[in-house]
């Protein structure tokens, strides 16, 4: 390694490095001010002195409407983020994007800072405790960050205590959950038709359809038709349920001692029985003087959460027999619904409760920050950041012979997983900032050091005998079937960075960063990067040409440079490696084996770079009433990480290589306007809209890397995208002629088939007529947000829309042209009466996947806009506040996630937020909610 | 001036801290192949992809459908790729597409274990050429399957070790030269017996699939250089009758023994089995034997009946027999036809014949009030024959009429005479349960006679060809309560390689085999069209299949590798 210091020496205009204590009223609406601090990577700047790509949301944001995970408030609200609901299960995370998909192989989630550190998830934080968020895009904000930050940097700021008077607050709100939208099944006449249709597809020249006894032969079936007994299973797995969360600060201190606290409790119950997450959160941060010197403190969260998941049952309620009798009685669960038929189990048999089916992750978190802050003389600061991140989960699973899980296996299942996870970091921070006349210089140099290791131990067992044991007692279970397991993993990196920042009469800016980064996962030899970057920025109101311009406030033209790096690969990804086989036995003697692992080892694995050259502008004018800021960025990133597909002649599946390069190139806006003021009535809104173009430039020897239909890698095109025939319709009776011309696998269509796109004009319809039909990626999003206060009244109401992107329908390939079992209700196929182009013709015995081309039909317009929320609030006046002795006091209701509206006809039972997962929907909430401060 | 020096202590005492990689639950193939301890655990996993094929939907498929025995039951169109020929691409069609990856998985795993087995510290020479003969003998077992599905592929003999991304085609008879050099050694090298370890190769399952292999071999020559292969078929086959004490192998007495559950552990017929566990941490994977499931019939909503582990779980049915399945047995005379096909199920569930099931089955009014007694009463009839009496019969009865058209077609497909070798009443836990634990007999001893028999045949020795058959159908025979064992012989004059197909169907059907034998044979265009009149699509191309297109697109040179003629 080089030697150990490169330390660069820096000034500063702006403040020392501390933390952003400027307060921001909750009801702040206003346009922010150019002398607010804005936390960059290792210390603060003003925004006037800004110079990269720096995006600020503060708690007045987050806090506009209740969600369970603070990522969630950010969607919408920041140019060039990316951010969709994962799934509607309890406690289910975000996706987050920052200016697209860079790496193919390494991650491109965001570098998430708590408080200075890593290691912490933003979704534990509780959202009344965020003091703000900001988000780093371009490579010269990130660079401070190295590698880490190459897929930006979310930077989050707990709440401080602050001298004076002690303020106590609560937060809270109630709702419910539900009201999902999901395709509603084919029943009765319909789904009777289907299988009359499906069978005289089939029929013989000259035979005659067969009676309806003969055609629904299946166990127990006929029956059950004649006695009508249709079952809506979607609807009744599906509940409206509620959630709730409330918290409690405090917050206060004296000269020397500043403390705030935090009490939260969060509850959500998921749409389907026995789902539901439990959060306990404590957060606690202190600071102290130690002498004029020296200050120290800590910030520190606990939390506590128990998840019951299940097995998703929508694709097995999708796809059963619409038919039978789902409770007896008393109420009960009828097991086998349809009498005669002991094959096909409910698809609600684990909503009988957790003896049946059990899946509870218990997960306790801890995370400390120490700090050590020494300022020896003026203008050098020295502080030392410790922070870790432990914790601790819990899983334990039990399957019931009879639950959805054992349906086949007709054994009972209990697991026990434990795995502990230690991270920690280590930085070292010196600061010296020099301010002399008309230059003000910051010079930062810095050391960090990051851990993270894992361990997990894991025991399972079948035939345990008392279900209700669940899985305590897996000495209950068969004692042969027992397996027990252990693994480990861990990764650490060192960096170290210098920056320096100059300003001329605060209206020249210069900022030059250097990282060098070394990484363990990477190869020997290939450990070590540096990345460099370098910004200018230009405050251009301040220029005397410029002041007669009355209406201008200010005007900053920014332009950076730089390089960040990837070593997105796993653990050990460099190591070639044998794992254990299945399980093996002659006779009754076992037999251990071990198989290569499917990735084999690339010993010369190194960083995956990319540069972004950005140029921005912000300006604001009218007095601050409108404000902007615009971006434009091109990202290259080279010597792409890619876990190849190997042949499958080889034995193994893949290996990572530094192959290929992308490229994105996109344009950001965030406007932010006061419309209106009046006395009583004030009315602002916030747009921001963000489109980017992802493309792959480069890939091993210019070729393309056809994989699965939603794997491949195609040059020219976003990294995830879908690749297959194209549907042009159904054949059509008259065309039978034409269809017949066309073969797919020595097969020629014929009326009521797919038509698929003969895109090479050979009349086969093979492997050559795949193309790229899209990509998950929009070709933009938008997110506006109007607020409106009326006296003590507010409204705000923010909507969203995701356009351009293809979704792959999960669901859309539950058409069951069989006939057999069920499926949803509203795909319009193709019969000689019934000219439709959307699906084909039923036929006897098939799945949707045997017809050619079937593939054409999963993908499409995924585009859609939807008023995300629309929150109503009242705020007691002072005077009556006052007078009850409360600092302030707000009531809302807010209805959220509840208008979409899709593009595409296919997706009207369907909120396309979920991308095209036919499991775990979303839901729509609605709300109240109480924010008190004493 | 002190806190400076703390400070870049501080800072350059971090440079301790290492980038190195630490991993201690992982392992490498270096360190645990290299002591004679350790190196077992390569030979036993070279084995483990051989389970997902038999018994599972895999080999059942690819070794069964698409041949003159079998029709899509219910007259769906399941699996049509294989089954019927119809839209059948290399894009598409699992299980060619799993089936080519498991094998050459294992192929790569024997690779490894072959080539390291010189550094393994091995000290007992018989031990070491033992394992040596197990690697060898799976090599050659995996890449038997490749050659005959896909032809002339990818011929490897070393551990991929690097980021291979091209491969070049090798011819057949390339892959004959290894396959037959492999079994050489094997069964040169395996021991009679591994006790306890009874489903490892040993010699029998080394000379079965020599005997195999020469056979298959033989077609892709001519002249003397195939008489030269169907004589070492031949002599391979004499070697292992001869030898039978010996190798520890012999026929039931009767040919229903060969399939009852209680005989089914270290079956005496079998030369290679894949054993399966009641222990569950035992057995692959949680599938373990599926062959139960797959050609029953619809019976457990019938009058009179429902679902018991006597009769299987009748909820996932693929394969009904062509009725020409059913015509090669002549069911009077050969015992192998009740052995291999239920038709007859006896009530196990009180049942009164009222007006509505008079009706819907197309029974006699005068049954209304007939009972049926669990145990006692037949409920259901199910046979290849014509039944004139059938409305007054007081059970179920389904004759050839209403099974099949008159040209041999289906006629609705939902009942037929099941196949009922691989019916599994005792290990199962549950009647509706589908892991089955029973063993499966990949090779058994009546296929080398029937070996014998073709080979004989192919170098002019038909007496010697109706000798082998004889010795089957001397078996097969009923002896109560007519003899008719000598009625069941074959003359020399009888055998034809289509005789030898039939009789390969009254002996094999269902076994994993049909399709190569139709292939191995040249006969599967010509058979398909006579026998299965489901299937109008087949053409002599598919006698290969498809390599897969993930295979090719993932070649750097997939253009020049292509793809198999056809498709």
């Amino acid at each position: 390694m080089r030697t150990s210091l490169t330390i660069l020496l820096t000034i500063c205009c702006a403040a020392t490095y501390a933390q952003d204590t400027t307060h921001h009223p909750p009801d702040s609406m206003k346009v922010r001010d150019l002398n607010e601090t804005i936390v960059i990577g290792y210390g603060v700047v003003k925004k006037r002195d800004l110079t990269g790509a720096v995006y600020t949301v503060k708690k007045d944001v987050i806090m506009q409407a209740p969600v369970a995970n603070p990522l969630e408030s950010l969607q919408g609200r920041v140019p060039g983020m990316d951010i969709t609901r994962s799934n509607g299960t309890p406690g289910a995370g975000a996706d987050v994007l920052i200016r697209g998909t860079r790496s193919i192989a390494g991650s491109n989630g965001p570098l998430y800072i708590i408080d200075g550190l890593q290691g912490g998830s933003m979704s534990y934080l509780n959202p009344a405790d965020i003091e703000s968020v900001e988000v780093l895009k371009d490579a010269s904000a990130t660079a401070i960050y190295g590698s880490q930050g190459a897929n930006g940097v979310v930077i989050i700021t707990t709440r401080k205590g602050k001298p004076g008077k002690t303020r106590v607050s609560y937060n809270g709100y109630y709702g419910a959950n539900g009201y999902t939208q999901y395709p509603p099944p084919r029943l009765g006449d319909s789904y009777l038709q289907l299988r009359r249709e499906a069978w005289r597809a089939t029929l013989n020249p000259g035979q005659t359809l067969p009676d309806d006894a003969t055609i629904f032969a299946n166990a127990g079936e006929y029956d059950a038709i004649g006695k009508g007994q249709w079952v809506n299973w979607v609807d009744l797995l599906l509940h409206n349920s509620s959630q709730q969360s409330h918290s409690v600060s405090v917050s206060g201190g004296g000269d020397k001692t500043k403390a705030f606290m935090s009490f939260g409790y969060y509850k959500e119950n998921g749409a389907l029985k026995y789902t539901n997450l439990t959060r306990y959160s404590v957060r606690l941060n202190l600071d102290q003087e130690v002498s004029r010197f020296v200050k120290a403190g800590i910030q520190s969260q606990i939390n506590y959460s128990t998840l019951n998941k299940r097995k998703d049952p929508m694709s097995v309620a999708l796809s059963t027999t619409p038919l039978g009798i789902p409770y007896d009685a008393n109420g009960n669960v009828n097991i086998y619904p349809v009498a005669g038929n002991t094959n096909t189990l409910s698809p609600l048999t684990d909503d009988r409760g957790p003896a049946v089916a059990t899946d509870q992750t218990i997960g306790t978190t801890v995370l400390m920050n120490g700090y050590l802050d020494i300022t020896p003389v003026k203008g050098l600061s020295f502080r030392s950041n410790l922070g870790t991140f432990i914790s601790f989960n819990r899983v334990g699973i039990f399957q019931a012979t009879t639950s959805l899980n054992r349906a086949n296996d007709g054994t009972s299942y209990s697991e026990v997983t434990n795995g502990n996870s230690r991270f920690y970091n280590w930085d070292n921070v010196l600061t010296y900032n020099l301010d002399k006349g008309d230059h003000a210089i910051t010079l930062t140099a810095l050391s960090s050091y990051t851990h993270k290791d894992a361990d997990t131990s894991n025991a399972y067992g079948i035939k345990q005998v008392l279900g209700t044991q669940l899985f305590y007692n897996l000495n209950a279970t068969e004692a042969t079937s027992r397996t027990i397991r252990s693994a480990y993993k861990g990764a650490a990196t060192m960096s170290f960075a210098g920056r320096i920042n100059y300003s001329y009469k605060g209206r020249y800016l210069l900022q030059l960063t250097e990282r060098m980064d070394g990484a363990s996962r990477l190869a020997v030899g290939h450990k070590w990067a540096g990345f460099p970057s370098v910004s200018v920025g230009w405050r251009l109101s301040e220029e005397a040409f410029m002041r007669n311009l009355r209406q201008l406030d200010d005007l900053k033209l920014r332009v950076s440079y730089g390089v960040a790096g990837n070593s997105g690969i796993s653990e050990y990804g460099t190591q070639s490696g044998l794992s254990q086989a299945n399980n093996m036995s002659f006779g009754e003697i076992p037999a251990p084996g071990y198989i290569f692992n499917s990735t084999i080892g690339n010993t010369s694995l190194g960083w995956e770079l990319s540069a972004t050259t950005n140029v921005g502008v912000d300006l604001s004018f009218l007095n601050s009433r409108i404000s902007a800021t615009i971006d434009a960025y091109n990202t290259r990133t080279t010597k792409l990480l890619l876990l190849r597909t190997l042949p499958v002649s080889t034995g193994v599946s893949s290996v990572y290589q530094n192959i290929g390069a992308t490229n994105n190139k996109g344009i950001e806006i965030a406007l932010n306007m006061v419309n209106v003021v009046h006395k009583q009535f004030k009315w602002t809104s916030t747009l921001t809209f963000t489109t980017n173009r992802e493309r792959i430039t480069d890939l091993v020897g210019g070729k393309d890397v056809i994989d699965k239909e939603t794997n491949s890698l195609l040059q020219g095109h976003p990294v995830k995208s879908f690749y297959t025939y194209r549907k042009l319709g159904i054949w059509q009776t008259g065309e039978a002629d034409k269809a017949a011309a066309l073969s797919f696998g020595g097969t020629p269509f014929k009326p009521g088939t797919l038509r698929i796109d003969d895109l090479n004009h050979d009349s086969i319809i093979n492997d050559n007529d795949r193309t790229y039909l899209g990509s998950p990626v929009p070709k933009w999003s938008l997110g506006w947000q109007h607020t409106f206060t009326y006296r003590a009244f507010d409204l705000g109401i923010f909507v969203f829309a995701r356009w351009g992107q293809m979704i792959y329908g999960e669901f859309l390939g539950r058409y069951n042209p069989g006939g057999e079992g069920g499926g949803p209700a509203f795909p319009d196929y193709w019969t000689p009466e019934n000219p439709t182009n959307d699906y084909p013709r039923p036929r006897k015995g098939s799945k949707f996947g045997d017809y050619a081309g079937y593939q054409s039909m999963l993908y499409i317009d995924g585009s859609y806009f939807k008023i995300k929320n629309v929150t109503l609030g009242y705020t007691l006046p002072k005077s009556v506040s006052s007078r009850l002795n409360i600092g302030s006091l707000r009531v809302y209701a807010t209805a959220a996630n509840i208008f979409t509206k899709s593009r595409n006809h296919l997706l009207s039972y369907y909120d396309p937020e979920r991308g095209g997962a036919e499991s775990a929907p979303l839901n729509k909430q609605v709300v109240v909610g109480l924010n008190v401060d004493f | 001036m002190k806190n400076y020096f703390l400070i870049i202590y501080m800072l350059s005492g971090l440079t301790a801290c290492s980038l190195d990689e630490y991993n201690p639950s992982g392992i490498t193939a270096d360190a645990i192949w290299s002591s004679p301890e350790g190196f077992v655990t390569v030979v036993n996993s070279a084995y483990s992809e051989q389970r997902a094929w038999y018994g599972k939907e895999n080999g059942e498929w690819m070794g069964e459908m698409g041949t003159d025995l079998w029709f899509n039951a219910g007259r769906a169109n399941y699996a049509n790729e294989l089954m019927r020929y119809e839209n059948f691409i290399p894009g598409k069609g699992n299980p060619n597409i799993t089936t080519w990856k498991n094998l050459y998985t294992a192929i790569n795993i024997c690779n490894a274990g072959i080539n390291r087995i010189g550094n393994a510290g091995f000290t007992d020479t018989v031990m070491r050429n033992q394992r040596e003969g197990e690697l060898r003998y799976l090599r050659a077992f995996y890449y038997w399957h490749v050659v005959e599905q896909w032809g002339g592929v990818i011929l490897s003999t070393t551990e991929t070790n690097s980021a291979v991304t091209t491969a070049t085609r090798s011819d057949v008879k390339d892959f004959y030269k290894l396959i037959l050099g492999d079994l050489e050694y094997a069964a040169t090298h395996l021991p009679l017996t591994y006790g306890a370890e009874y489903s490892r190769a040993t010699q029998k399952s080394a000379l079965a699939m020599l005997a195999r292999a020469y056979l298959s071999c033989a077609y892709y020559y001519t002249g003397s250089e195939q008489q030269d292969y169907f004589k070492k078929a031949k002599a391979t086959v004499d070697e292992i009758i001869a030898r039978k004490a010996a190798l520890g192998v012999s026929l039931w007495d009767n040919y229903a023994d060969v399939f009852n559950p209680k005989n089914n552990k270290q079956n005496k017929e079998a030369m290679y089995t894949i054993s399966n566990s009641l222990t569950y941490t035992l057995d692959y994977d949680a599938n373990a034997n599926r062959l139960h499931l797959w050609f029953l019939t619809a019976y457990s909503t019938k009058p009179g009946l429902q679902q018991s582990m006597d009769y299987g779980r009748d909820g996932t049915r693929y394969f009904m027999p062509t009725r020409a399945l059913l015509d090669f047995f002549d069911d009077e005379k050969d015992s192998r036809f009740d052995g291999s096909f239920q038709t007859v199920w006896i009530c196990n569930k009180a049942f009164t014949w009222t007006e509505t099931d008079v009706r819907n089955y197309g029974k006699s009014p005068s049954l209304v009030g007939k009972t049926m007694v669990p145990g006692v009463d037949t409920a259901m009839y199910i046979t290849k024959h014509t039944i004139t009496d059938k409305s007054t019969r007081p059970y179920l009865v389904i004759d050839r009429d209403s099974v099949y058209n008159p040209n041999g077609t289906i006629r609705v497909g939902n009942d037929y005479v099941p196949l009922k070798k691989f019916m599994d009443p005792i290990t199962r836990s549950a009647a509706n349960a589908q892991p089955g634990f029973l063993d499966i007999l990949v090779i058994r001893l009546a296929e080398m006679y029937l070996i014998g028999a073709e080979a004989a045949l192919q170098m002019g020795d038909n007496n010697a060809a109706a000798a082998y058959i004889n010795v089957l159908r001397t078996r097969a025979a009923k002896k109560t309560p007519v003899d008719y064992t000598a009625a069941m012989q074959i003359s020399a004059s009888d055998v034809t390689l289509d005789f030898i197909l039939d009789e390969r169907a009254r002996e094999l059907a269902g076994e994993h085999i049909r399709w190569f034998d139709l292939k191995r044979t040249g006969k599967l265009v010509d058979r398909i069209h006579t026998y299965n009149p489901d299937v109008t699509q087949v053409q002599e191309y598919n006698r290969l299949r498809p390599v897969p297109q993930t295979q090719i697109d993932a070649l750097s040179n997939g253009a020049e590798f292509g793809q198999n003629p056809g498709y």
